[in-house]
């Protein structure tokens, strides 16, 4: 088991799907922080040594995941709402914020679109 | 205070109509028997029709003797006229039932040669030129319907031979530069549709999923593969029935895979007969199959068996099936006893017809 | 009065399997205790009834729902085969087939027929020794029909023969000869085949074999990377870029193939003092191996292993042969990112550049090996990735071939408006000593040597004649090797 940034991942797994189960990395993002390090695509967890699993949850600290991102965009969205904008009543009100039509297909918007968003 | 609305004047602003008095014909002709009215001579006259102007009726209207309306006073035809002419000149007059050709007309009316059409014209002066029975001939092509056969004085073409002096072929045929091929010595793989094995070309369509024939050859190719590959099977396993000896048969793994197929390949099958026995109850009836439906059973038992297995690659598990079949073990061989069994147990069922054979549906 | 009821869990209201025994817990834990929380309490309880009656059902430590005819229908599952195992089996090289007859006539491949010119069109087996070495430098791939015959063979031809005679001619120059081949040609007309014979010839003279089997390895970002860190004075202006494991892989591969003759080799040159290796009695044996079983030390192994194997010094060094397959894939942008996320090119990387250096030498360099030898280097045909830079230089190299001077005007030249790949742009400034070896279909003889081969191993039932053979030829694209062998060994009725 190896530990990064808190989370116990089996040494078995590939390296880049590690990455992606934080909330806040998908594949662009993890593909640049792979670059920064020099890991191969094909790695697993289990072959990263000291200073690499060190240097990868350092810079993991640094960036802003998990708990911290959803309190950013939640904190985001309740600014939105606190000034009275349009935004933020749109996303108030389970609606669409960027002006899409709402005829039809506004299904997500219906399930994410929230003042308290998490 | 004097009322707003002149009652006096609204009534003068409305369009008050007094319905027609005449009767309109269409509701005397909607009567169905005829009536009175229809003997009498109808007024046809519709409702749009100017009432002023009366139509002139042609029966009652007067009409002076002399009168003569525009069309009434013509000329007689020109044949009558001729006629009439030729009689009080004594001379012969024309046949005035035929009616007369417009170029004799022309002839004696210097006037309307001149007006004639530039046609006629031309037939005229054609007329003029001494050989005036037959057409010019100017036209590249003929019209007529019929060849002239005797028209080609150059006599008739005899096509004898066609070879040219000098190459002489003894070897080919009549007009042939080569012989023609002995149909009999080619394989019957020349045909294309036929390129393939029997078993072998079963085997591959049955493997074939989603229509991918090219990638069920190659699976197919890589199982004939592999059972060269594979050791000979064990001489103790007499259930493969094949006139190879058995060291041989990797070396032709057409032969093998057709003797493991056909081995394993059940006689009948039991067809579920309802609306016999009554109930509900459905009564097996062993029915015999044809060498191609025994082989299918076969290839989809085997193929069932593969799927058991828990090699990655397609080829690696049927062909590992195929192998074990050959040496006895494999789920075809229980599942064909196993059928053959029950096939036994119910021949009772059979019904021979009363000519002896067996009844319909049931041909050997 | 306080609850009897956990108010957190509310365990009590749990429907148990046995109503009357949680009845019996529930008595036993109610008289004693007004507690707050039930929860450990019951635990202790059950823990105490399950010593009680040992035949009793284990209680489940969550609670779970109790129908039982809800209960998810658990699916065996069964066991993956091991790790590795699956890849061991798709890469397993079989030479053997025990079924197929035995060829009688069949000579052995050595060093005194090798460049015997009656030998062309002829199958030639390969024996015990040289077939270890071959697999150990993994000359042999799993596409080509080993495992059909009895026993490895295969055919000479004329392409063999002239590579026999060059080697033969290195051997006797008493200079530094170097033959540098690059070998093209369509898909399955027998490329690796040739660098196999190749590597089979350098074998029987007791050459040392560098072999990399499948250079897509080194662009397709599936090995460790790491930037190389440069003195100052030798600052390149790129960035360059090692890869351990793969130099790891490069020098297990030469420290197997060539074993016996690497132990009697000494130093010739001091090595980096971080090596532990003992200075004076080691001998490159031990250079190779400690690269090949670590690799953190496979780099500065490497680099001091060439370094013995280019400079010459007191003791004399062997002629080598590298051998490089599927070629096409060092000529473009790798799948590599350096750390700024910019696209590594395969040039960067150490290995590739080294090696590509050896074959496109630009003239007036100092001779690359110690005591010359042979460079083979071939594209691929199957997989060939779409470079058209490096078809510029293919192209260029058989102008060249045509003896058509670079200045002349049909010289190929990139399309003026094109963004050709500057890193393969300046090899075509090496072009010059690069031989290229075009290969093409067989000749009537050599089908006919190998598709006779074919029958007497009993996989091609079918007499050979003239006919059949033409019907062959015609078949394979005009003798192409590898549509040959596939017809070989078609089953027909």
């Amino acid at each position: 088991m190896v530990f990064i940034l808190g989370v116990n991942f089996p040494e078995h797994r590939f390296i880049w799907r590690s990455l992606e189960t934080f909330f806040g990395i998908g594949p662009s993002t993890r593909q640049r922080i792979m670059a920064r390090f020099h890991l191969h695509n094909t790695m697993k967890v289990g072959d990263l040594n000291q200073t690499q699993i060190l240097d990868l949850t350092a810079h993991l600290d640094s960036m802003k995941l998990e708990n911290h991102l959803r309190r950013q965009i939640q904190q985001d969205i309740q600014r939105l709402r606190d000034t009275g904008t349009y935004r933020g009543r749109r996303h108030a009100m389970n609606l669409p914020v960027r002006g899409q039509n709402t005829r039809s297909q506004i299904k997500n918007a219906r399930k994410l679109n929230r003042a308290e968003r998490f | 205070m004097p009322p707003r609305i002149s009652l006096f004047t609204t009534a003068r602003s409305l369009a008050f109509r007094p319905s027609p008095t005449v009767v309109p014909q269409k509701r005397i002709a909607a009567v169905p028997t005829p009536s009175p009215y229809l003997l009498l001579p109808v007024q046809n006259r519709s409702a749009s029709d100017d009432a002023s102007k009366k139509p002139a009726a042609a029966a009652t209207t007067p009409v002076h003797p002399d009168f003569k309306g525009p069309n009434m006073d013509q000329l007689p035809h020109v044949s009558e006229e001729q006629a009439a002419l030729d009689k009080s000149m004594g001379g012969t007059p024309p046949d005035i039932e035929q009616g007369t050709p417009v170029q004799e007309i022309l002839q004696r009316d210097k006037d309307a040669q001149e007006k004639a059409p530039e046609v006629l014209k031309q037939s005229i002066n054609a007329g003029k030129s001494p050989a005036n029975s037959t057409p010019s001939g100017s036209r590249s092509f003929s019209t007529a319907t019929r060849r002239n056969a005797e028209g080609g004085s150059a006599g008739l073409v005899q096509f004898e031979d066609t070879r040219a002096v000098g190459l002489e072929y003894p070897d080919a045929g009549f007009g042939h530069k080569f012989p023609l091929p002995d149909i009999a010595k080619f394989p019957k793989t020349n045909n294309f549709r036929k390129r393939y094995d029997e078993v072998v070309d079963q085997v591959t369509r049955s493997l074939m999923r989603h229509g991918k024939l090219s990638q069920a050859q190659k699976n197919m190719d890589e199982i004939l593969d592999n059972l060269r590959k594979a050791p000979a099977p064990s001489s103790g396993a007499d259930t493969l029935k094949t006139n190879l000896p058995r060291d041989q048969l990797p070396l032709s793994p057409v032969q093998y895979l057709t003797a493991i197929i056909d081995s394993v390949a059940p006689l009948v099958k039991i067809r579920q007969q309802k609306g016999i026995l009554g109930g509900g109850a459905a009564m097996p009836v062993p029915v015999p199959l044809q060498r191609r439906q025994r082989r299918r059973a076969a290839i989809q038992w085997i193929l069932a068996g593969a799927e058991n297995r828990r090699d990655t690659k397609l080829a690696e598990r049927v062909s590992k099936e195929l192998l074990a079949v050959a040496e006895g073990r494999g789920t075809a061989w229980e599942r064909r006893s196993r059928l053959h069994k029950m096939a036994t147990s119910a021949r009772a069922n059979v019904r021979i017809g009363l000519s002896g054979r067996p009844g319909r549906g049931r041909l050997n | 009065m306080s609850l009897s009821i956990c108010a957190d869990c509310l365990s009590r209201l749990r429907i148990s399997h046995n109503p009357r025994s949680s009845l019996a817990i529930a008595a036993v834990s109610l008289t004693p205790v007004s507690s707050f929380h039930s929860a450990s309490v019951m635990a202790k309880n059950n823990s105490l009834v399950k010593s009680k009656k040992g035949n009793r059902a284990p209680e489940s430590k969550y609670r779970s729902s109790q129908s039982a005819k809800m209960k998810k229908k658990t699916r065996d599952r069964p066991k993956p085969p091991p790790i590795g195992e699956r890849r061991a089996q798709r890469h397993r090289i079989v030479l053997s087939n025990t079924n197929a007859l035995e060829v009688p006539s069949l000579e052995n491949w050595s060093k005194e027929n090798m460049t015997a010119e009656e030998n062309t069109g002829r199958m030639l087996g390969l024996d015990g020794a040289l077939l270890d070495k071959l697999r150990d430098c993994k000359a042999f791939k799993t596409t080509q029909n080993w495992s059909l015959f009895r026993r490895p063979a295969t055919l000479i031809r004329s392409e063999t023969i002239q590579l026999g005679q060059e080697i033969e001619q290195v051997n006797h120059s008493q200079g530094k000869k170097t033959v540098r081949h690059l070998v093209t040609g369509d898909k399955a007309s027998g490329k690796s085949i040739l660098g196999l014979q190749g590597m089979t010839m350098a074998f029987m003279n007791d050459w040392l074999v560098f072999n990399i089997p499948e250079a897509q390895e080194f662009v397709n970002n599936t090995s460790s990377y790491a930037p190389l860190k440069q003195k100052d004075d030798q600052a390149q202006s790129e960035q360059l870029y090692i890869q351990p494991h793969l130099t790891q892989a490069l020098l297990t591969r030469a420290l197997h193939a060539n074993e016996s003759l690497l132990k009697t080799l000494k130093f010739n040159h001091e090595f980096p003092k971080h090596l532990p290796l003992k200075q004076g009695t080691a001998t490159l044996k031990d250079l190779v191996q400690l690269g090949a079983s670590d690799h953190t030390f496979a780099w500065p192994a490497w680099q001091a292993l060439w370094r013995e194997l280019s400079e010459p010094g007191a003791n004399s060094r062997p002629r080598v042969l590298i051998a490089v397959d599927s070629v096409d894939h060092w000529m473009g942008p790798s799948k590599y990112r350096s750390a700024d996320f910019k696209i590594i090119h395969a040039h960067q990387f150490t290995l590739v550049r080294q090696f590509l250096g050896l074959l496109f030498a630009k003239a007036g360099s100092s001779p690359p090996l110690a005591n010359g030898g042979m460079l083979l280097y071939s594209t691929t045909g199957s997989n060939t990735p779409a470079f058209p830079s490096f078809g510029l230089l293919l192209n260029q190299m058989r102008a060249r071939a045509q003896g058509l001077d670079p200045s002349a005007p049909g010289f190929p030249l990139p399309a003026p408006f094109s963004k050709p790949d500057t890193h393969v742009l300046e090899l075509m400034s090496g072009l010059g000593d690069v031989n290229l070896v075009e290969l093409k279909g067989l000749s009537v003889e050599e089908s006919k040597g190998y598709m006779e081969y074919f029958v007497r191993s009993g996989l091609l039932q079918r007499p050979l004649t003239e006919i059949s053979l033409a019907e062959f030829r015609a078949l394979a694209g005009g003798g192409v090797v590898g549509e040959l062998a596939k017809l070989g060994r078609r089953v027909t009725v």
